[in-house]
């Protein structure tokens, strides 16, 4: 509980509030105790750490819950919500429309990118930026500015069939992401780059749970980011196609 | 042709895609901040099953669960490119989105307290056959043994309040206690399991 009477930061303040942030983790106070705590925790970056602390024990406790067979048309109503409908057609009480709309271009134009790039050889060149509020639906915290580079290619087989697109970002948490037209359900696909300087490095390798586990993304570090070409293999090292980046 | 690398050359990356392996959840979740409709579809196959657990753990209700779970994946959407895997587990961030909006609809709709009888199934170990049932289970096996060592009070209190969605009027209502011995019993059992769970990250 917060006495007003005392100064908003001072040790008592803190210990006071201190006495309820597991109570505010759980979300267990009522109204008029949460808007005292709150108004505390906008003034004390200490508590605010010690209730992110809390927070991430009661997060661990979540996994507790029994999972359950999904809906099957979990999927589907989700990629209809965003990408398809983009976030007007999200369910009801979606998020404001404000800070998405825009990010909802950027989001269809690299899609855009990605399907070119599966029909045109040479791939598109661009820079991609995403705004999103940090968190996820917690109180409202700083904004973050994610950039990415993003480089395509088309992966094409010796026999020159195309077989799939590659797409590498670079920017704040560089990846990659491998698809393939068609894949072999239980083969260990091998992924490596060719860099700058010509060598070849191994980025790792993918299994196929099933024939429709086509989508391979996979975090990369700066020797590859700045790739010239990427290159698929099959069992044994044989390279199976290749994609020049662009 | 691939040549064989030394390790340090190597890019940091897992080696190979297990299912239901947490370690590349960033890298999918940078496709779905990138657009892409099948990293969607994957990330909502891998983490559905969990997602939606806990919605009908807390919401007890099929089509207000549904809503909760697609709701969790269209937010995770739209946070996707601020997800930071530094500080919790992709399925972590999730779970927490689905708590956060199973309890504002149950705040909203203000439903009757969940019998204590019903505390033995929001503890019951899973039956469904998820895709990250392995890694799942070994952070729930944790997670699991932590409560066990709580009280009974306590971790009444704190599984009511963190899967039952209560308050703490709520559970002092359940429980028939004052609301000062309500709160005591959320307060110490959160605090004993944060001891004791950062104890074992120690330990090592
Ligand atoms: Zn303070």
């Amino acid at each position: 509980m917060v006495d007003e009477g005392r100064a908003p930061t001072s040790p008592e303040a803190c210990a006071a509030v201190r006495e309820s942030l597991e109570l505010l983790a759980l979300d267990a106070l009522d109204a008029a105790e949460e808007a005292a705590v709150r108004a505390h925790l906008t003034t004390c970056a200490g508590c605010r750490a010690e209730l992110e602390r809390l927070t991430d024990v009661v997060a661990e406790l979540l996994a507790e819950a029994p999972a359950l067979v999904a809906p099957a048309d979990l999927a589907d109503r989700v990629v209809a919500a965003t990408l398809a409908g983009g976030p007007q057609a999200g369910a009801a009480g979606s998020e404001p429309a404000a800070g998405v709309r825009a990010r909802g271009g950027v989001r269809r134009w690299v899609v855009g990118a990605v399907a070119a790039a599966a029909l045109v050889a040479g791939g598109l060149v661009g820079a991609v930026v995403g705004r999103a509020t940090s968190g996820g639906g917690e109180a409202a915290g700083p904004r973050a500015e994610v950039t990415y580079e993003v480089r395509t290619g088309t992966l094409v087989a010796s026999s020159g069939v195309e077989t799939g697109s590659v797409v590498l970002t670079a920017g704040e948490r560089p990846t990659l992401v491998m698809r393939l037209d068609h894949v072999a359900a239980g083969v260990a696909y091998g992924c490596a780059v060719r860099t700058t300087d010509g060598e070849v490095v191994e980025v790792g390798s993918w299994t196929p749970a099933d024939t429709t586990d086509t989508t391979w993304a996979v975090p990369v570090d700066d020797a590859v980011v700045h790739a010239t070409e990427v290159l698929l293999t099959g069992p044994g090292g044989l390279t199976l196609a290749s994609a020049a980046l662009t | 042709m691939v040549t064989a690398l030394p390790r340090s050359r190597r890019a940091a990356a897992p080696a190979r895609r297990a299912p239901g392996a947490a370690s590349d959840d960033g890298a999918l979740l940078v496709a779905i901040a990138l657009g892409d409709e099948e990293a969607t579809r994957a990330f909502v196959h891998r983490h559905g099953p969990q997602v939606f657990g806990l919605a009908m753990t807390l919401c007890r209700d099929r089509s207000l669960a549904e809503d909760v779970a697609q709701r969790t994946f269209e937010r995770a959407w739209r946070h996707a490119a601020s997800f930071d895997g530094e500080r919790a587990s992709a399925r972590t961030w999730l779970l927490t989105i689905t708590r956060r909006l199973a309890i504002d609809e149950l705040r909203r709709r203000r439903p009757s307290p969940v019998a204590p009888d019903d505390l033995t199934a929001l503890l019951a170990p899973s039956t469904a056959d998820t895709e990250g049932a392995g890694l799942a289970g070994v952070e729930r096996a944790r997670v699991t043994a932590a409560l066990a060592e709580l009280p009974d009070e306590q971790r009444r209190a704190v599984v009511m309040a963190a899967l039952g969605g209560l308050s703490a009027r709520e559970v002092a209502e359940v429980e028939g206690v004052p609301l000062g011995t309500a709160k005591t019993r959320v307060r110490l059992g959160l605090r004993k399991l944060r001891a004791t769970l950062s104890r074992e990250v120690d330990d090592g």
